[in-house]
């Protein structure tokens, strides 16, 4: 008797031990009201863009879409005018204005039933020029772009963009709407002269004729959001890793709002 | 003038003739262990001393007749009479009292220690004494009873120490650093609790020749092996199992081994697993082992002088497999962790010890990635009016990437104790520790086999950095009758390349007592931490890479002030301690891209520096012990924050591990001589968590990769549930023929099946899930004790 209440309790353990508990539970949301969800970029092209986007609760799948969106864009504190939404929710205001470096931006947005928010300042940063551009053809049939440019000595956010221009006329890589999403700091050559060399695959049916190449130059914010951006897109899934917490500029709301500057050269094939 | 002069001379004669050394050794007579914390009290005198480590002591007395007492929990006391006008050493041998019950007898005098010095002393009955979890016996769990000391999430043996992080602790294992306390998911601690002599935990008031850690020190100083007997145990587990062999070693009895082993058979399991995965019966499985040897040599060249040798080697390595149609991935993890050290003690004059030690650790972690791409061919033929379908794989694609990080450490340290005094102590030495930091050799081949076979390697290797770390201390211990005061100050230097640090760091204490039962206590410890670990944010691999400070990245410093109450009443056997304490930090790193990225290349670029940490408490601790009974309840209020600019938007945010509340009782009963009980009750606060307020969405952005995604208020905005769970155990023992011992013990960890959150998730129809690790865990042990 005493074997068998042994053996049950051994075969007991071994069962429990795998036993890995997970149930539904309630755990209160502490959701307060809608607030605004904002991208929006300035730069020295005269063109405030921006998406207009919502916070809704984090269980939330229907929702109602925005209205009356209206974003006014300040200057060193002077209104440079206001814009209201299109039906997709973005909205470009061409300011008529060729913003320099130094100049100081913010804007404020509001949404119908929804409190409006404000962003933090944004300074346009100074254009870093690039020293050379060139290219040559790859084994592999590859234009390799090489870029050159030399790193001022203080803390430099960067972003690089090409906008390939076919033969046919089209172009590709870079459309008309702002692209920061790759951005990256100058910690590795830092105050040094750096090269990027950057990868472009041939293709014949359409063939590129020229290559434009901007090296733009934005800031700590916009650095910092898109990183925790790409931070959780690649690790949201595993509920292992504490979650990334996405960086916001935007008061009593979300999202970014970015100055940058670039300097640009081209390339004909 | 001249009269004056002899007056002096004699008199200081006098006292110089009056006052005599008595040193020497208090070991256990059965086995010739030393027994360190024994109490030694001259009552003429009035003047009592404790042994060190080594089982030494030594005591000024002023009289020629003295009577010395001598006394060790679970031990028969001894009272030794002479007559000497010299100085005197002998040795001492303790019989252990098997009338008193070897537990968690809480004298008045170790608690009066605990707050005076700031010193926990956890001996091997007190681990004991505790239900387990998994049926291991694991120091690190014993010593998150203690209020002040939190174990981070459940299971897990990190230890969190009045609000510092799981890697500001400075383990020392006789002799040598530890810089992984776990193994594998740390659930278990490397530290085999059979081979244990003494523990000592200080949460505050360090003694100066420790350094390079913020919150807390943890000596352990393994057995040094029966001089007398040979010794064993075997203990079988239903998860791991081990054995310890320690005994004499030639006819003199001046030598001693001890070895001990452990290792799990999980994997056991697998066996039929892999032919299952081969023949495509599962899709995967995953599969874990560990292993861990202690060995040491100790001998006795004579009385004063004596050498030793100790060795640990451990290994964790968890691997998972997942095999489909068209892919096959292996994924594994290998740690591994070596220590080897030498020490020595001396006995250079009466009232002079001296000690050396040297020591060789190395600290490696590998994470591998295997992975094989098949391109399936279906072909079908008809055969006698069948079709017959036959599927062939043709590799096209093989990855394979190893990464590895690496930690090398070569120290050497001497330490004088001097009783230069009646009631003076003078403590001084110096430690050297040249390290060698590899946090990330990245390599990868990839081969694809198409139309054109080519390889790609790639290789990411950071050379190595290279520091030397050492401390010089000075610290004076004056022992007065009621009044007790320790003043001592360690310099501290730190170089790495062309970045040069150092720090003074005083430690000072005064405790004074208000009667035979009470006493007072203050203290001020400032710590500093060179080295910095960057730590996985998941937590389940727990996989810390160190990496030393640059010129961009300072060290980490911490600043402690406490005070406290001791009370002891022997008569009903209660002992009574209240402390508070507050803790500030500066200069705190955090580790921000490591989401789950096991690649730790441009370690610096991620890393955040110019953190500020404060955490402040009131811990209570409450013994009670009878002849067959004891228990201890410990509470801890807390707080505990955090701040970086680069964080929250710079604001202050409470730390993963704030838990406001954490109250432990435990309990531990003996029946009779057979049966013996105990039990562990904890509740506490949850910690912290990151929990989305809201949802950001922005459908088709032009600017954004996602189309939502969570946000939250602050960091750490929200708690998990409050936790608590109950642990039984009991044990049966049987004595056999010629003093052998066969005990059986059962253990329910979480017994009444609280099924406590360890983590919360959303899943993907938007409902909110918690997940708990461990429901109940029931297990049984057999030990042959010979």
């Amino acid at each position: 008797m005493k074997n068998k209440i042994v053996l049950l309790f051994v075969s007991f353990c071994f069962f429990l031990m795998n036993c890995e508990i997970e149930k539904e539970i309630e755990y209160p949301i502490r959701y307060q009201e809608k607030k605004l969800f904002i991208t929006g970029f300035i730069g020295p092209v005269n063109a405030l863009e921006m998406e207009v986007g919502q916070v809704v609760p984090p269980l939330e799948n229907d929702y109602d879409p925005l209205k009356e969106v209206r974003a006014e864009l300040f200057r060193n504190n002077v209104s440079m005018g206001g814009i209201q939404n299109a039906d997709d929710n973005f909205l470009y205001h061409n300011t008529g204005y060729q913003a320099i470096a130094g100049d100081t931006f913010y804007i404020e947005v509001s949404a119908e039933g929804i409190e409006s928010a404000r962003s933090n300042f944004q300074v346009i940063p100074r254009s870093v020029k690039l020293d050379s551009v060139s290219h040559f053809i790859s084994m592999d049939n590859e234009i390799k772009v090489f870029i050159y440019f030399t790193d001022p000595p203080d803390n430099n956010y960067y972003s690089l963009l090409i906008k390939k221009y076919h033969t046919t006329g089209s172009i590709s890589g870079f459309d008309q709407y702002i692209d920061l999403s790759n951005a990256f700091i100058d910690k590795e050559f830092n105050g040094t002269s750096h090269r990027i060399i950057h990868d472009i695959q041939r293709n014949y049916d359409d063939p590129i004729e020229r290559i434009d190449v901007f090296l733009i130059t934005t800031t700590k914010e916009v650095y910092n959001f898109y990183k925790s951006v790409w931070d959780f897109e690649g690790y949201n899934s595993d509920i292992f890793v504490q979650p990334v917490i996405i960086e916001s500029n935007i008061q009593n709301g979300e999202g970014i709002f970015g100055a940058y500057n670039f300097d640009m050269l081209s390339i004909e094939f | 003038m001249k009269y004056s002069f002899i007056i002096f001379i004699l008199l200081f004669a006098k006292t110089a003739i009056c006052q005599v050394v008595i040193s020497g050794f208090v070991t256990d007579k059965n086995t010739g262990e030393p027994l360190p914390g024994a109490a030694i009290y001259e009552q003429k005198s009035a003047v009592g001393a404790v042994t060190n480590i080594h089982g030494y002591f030594s005591l000024k007395t002023k009289n020629n007749e003295n009577t010395l007492s001598f006394s060790f929990v679970g031990y028969s006391p001894q009272k030794v009479t002479f007559t000497t006008r010299k100085d005197t050493s002998f040795s001492v041998q303790l019989l252990p009292d098997v009338e008193i019950e070897e537990v968690i007898i809480t004298s008045a005098k170790s608690k009066e220690q605990t707050l005076v010095n700031g010193l926990t002393s956890i001996s091997p009955a007190q681990i004991d004494a505790l239900p387990t979890m998994g049926g291991e016996k694991d120091l690190l769990k014993a010593i998150t009873v203690l209020p002040g000391v939190m174990e981070g999430r459940e299971g897990f043996s990190s230890l969190f120490v009045r609000g510092g992080s799981s890697d500001q602790n400075l383990f020392i294992l006789d002799d040598a650093p530890v810089y992984n306390s776990g193994h594998l998911f740390n659930f278990i601690s490397v530290f085999n609790a059979q081979a244990i002599k003494k523990v000592d935990l200080y949460k505050n008031n360090y003694p100066a020749k420790y350094g390079g850690k913020l919150s807390s020190v943890v000596d352990i100083m393994f057995k040094d092996g029966n001089k007398e007997e040979f010794k064993g145990i075997f203990d079988l587990g239903v998860i791991n199992s081990k054995f310890l062999f320690e005994g004499p070693i030639g006819e003199k009895k001046k030598t001693s081994f001890l070895f001990a082993a452990r290792s799990t058979y999980l994997d056991l399991f697998n066996l039929t697993k892999k032919k299952q995965l081969k023949y495509k019966a599962i899709d995967s499985y995953w599969g874990y082992t560990f292993y861990d040897i202690n060995a040491k040599l100790s001998h006795e060249i004579n009385k004063n002088n004596k050498v030793f040798l100790s060795f640990f080697r451990g290994q964790d390595y968890y691997r998972t497999f997942d095999q489909r149609d068209s892919r096959y991935n292996k994924f594994s993890y290998n740690l591994l962790n070596t220590t080897l050290s030498m020490h020595s003690y001396h006995v250079l004059a009466p009232a002079l010890f001296f000690k050396t030690s040297a020591s060789y650790v190395t600290n490696q972690g590998i994470i591998s990635v295997h992975e094989e791409n098949y391109r399936i061919n279906r072909t079908v033929t008809q055969e006698n009016g069948h079709f017959i379908v036959t599927d062939t794989k043709d590799l096209f694609t093989r990855f394979n990437n190893d990464n590895t990080n690496r930690l090398e450490d070569i120290t050497l340290g001497m330490d004088f104790t001097w009783q230069y005094m009646v009631n003076n102590t003078l403590n001084f030495g110096v430690s050297h520790i040249m390290h060698k930091f590899q946090p990330s050799l990245f390599t990868e081949k990839n081969e694809y086999f198409d139309s054109v076979e080519y390889v790609i390697n790639n290789e990411l290797n950071e050379s190595a950095y290279y520091s030397v770390e050492s401390g010089y201390y000075l610290e004076n211990t004056t022992r007065l009758e009621r009044l007790q005061f320790i003043a001592g100050l360690r310099l501290s230097t730190y170089k790495h390349k062309n970045a040069f640090y150092y720090n003074f760091e005083p430690r000072l204490s005064a405790s004074y007592k208000t009667g035979s039962m009470g006493s007072f206590q203050a203290s001020y410890t400032r710590m500093q931490q060179y080295n910095h670990a960057l730590n996985r944010n998941d937590q389940v691999l727990d996989m810390m890479v160190w990496v030393p400070s640059t010129k961009n990245i300072p060290p980490q410093l911490a600043h402690q002030y406490s005070i406290g109450y001791a009370l002891s009443l022997p008569s009903r056997g209660i002992g009574i301690s209240l402390n508070s304490y507050y803790k500030r930090m500066n200069q705190l790193t955090f580790y921000k891209t490591n989401y789950g990225s096991s690649n730790f290349y441009n370690w610096q670029q991620n890393v955040l520096t110019g953190g500020n940490g404060r955490s402040y408490g009131v811990e209570m601790d409450i013994d009670k012990h009878g002849k067959n009974f004891s228990t201890k309840i410990s509470y801890c209020l807390s707080w505990n924050f955090r701040q970086f600019e680069e964080l929250n938007n710079g604001k202050w945010y409470p730390y993963l591990y704030d838990r406001r509340h954490v109250f432990t009782i435990t309990g531990s009963y003996t029946l009779n001589d057979k049966w013996k009980f105990k039990a562990l009750w904890t509740i506490s606060s949850g910690h912290r968590i990151n929990f989305p307020d809201g949802k950001a969405v922005q459908q088709q952005s032009r600017y954004l990769p996602l189309e939502s995604y969570f946000v939250y208020s602050s960091m750490n905005n929200r708690q998990l549930p409050a936790y608590h769970r109950l642990d039984i155990g009991a044990e049966r023992t049987r004595i056999l023929k010629n003093k052998k011992e066969l005990l059986v013990s059962f253990n329910i960890y979480n017994a009444y099946f609280q099924k406590n959150t360890n983590y919360l998730y959303i899943d993907n129809n938007d409902v909110v899930k918690s997940v708990s690790f461990i429901p109940i865990l029931p297990t049984m042990n057999i030990t042959y004790k010979f």
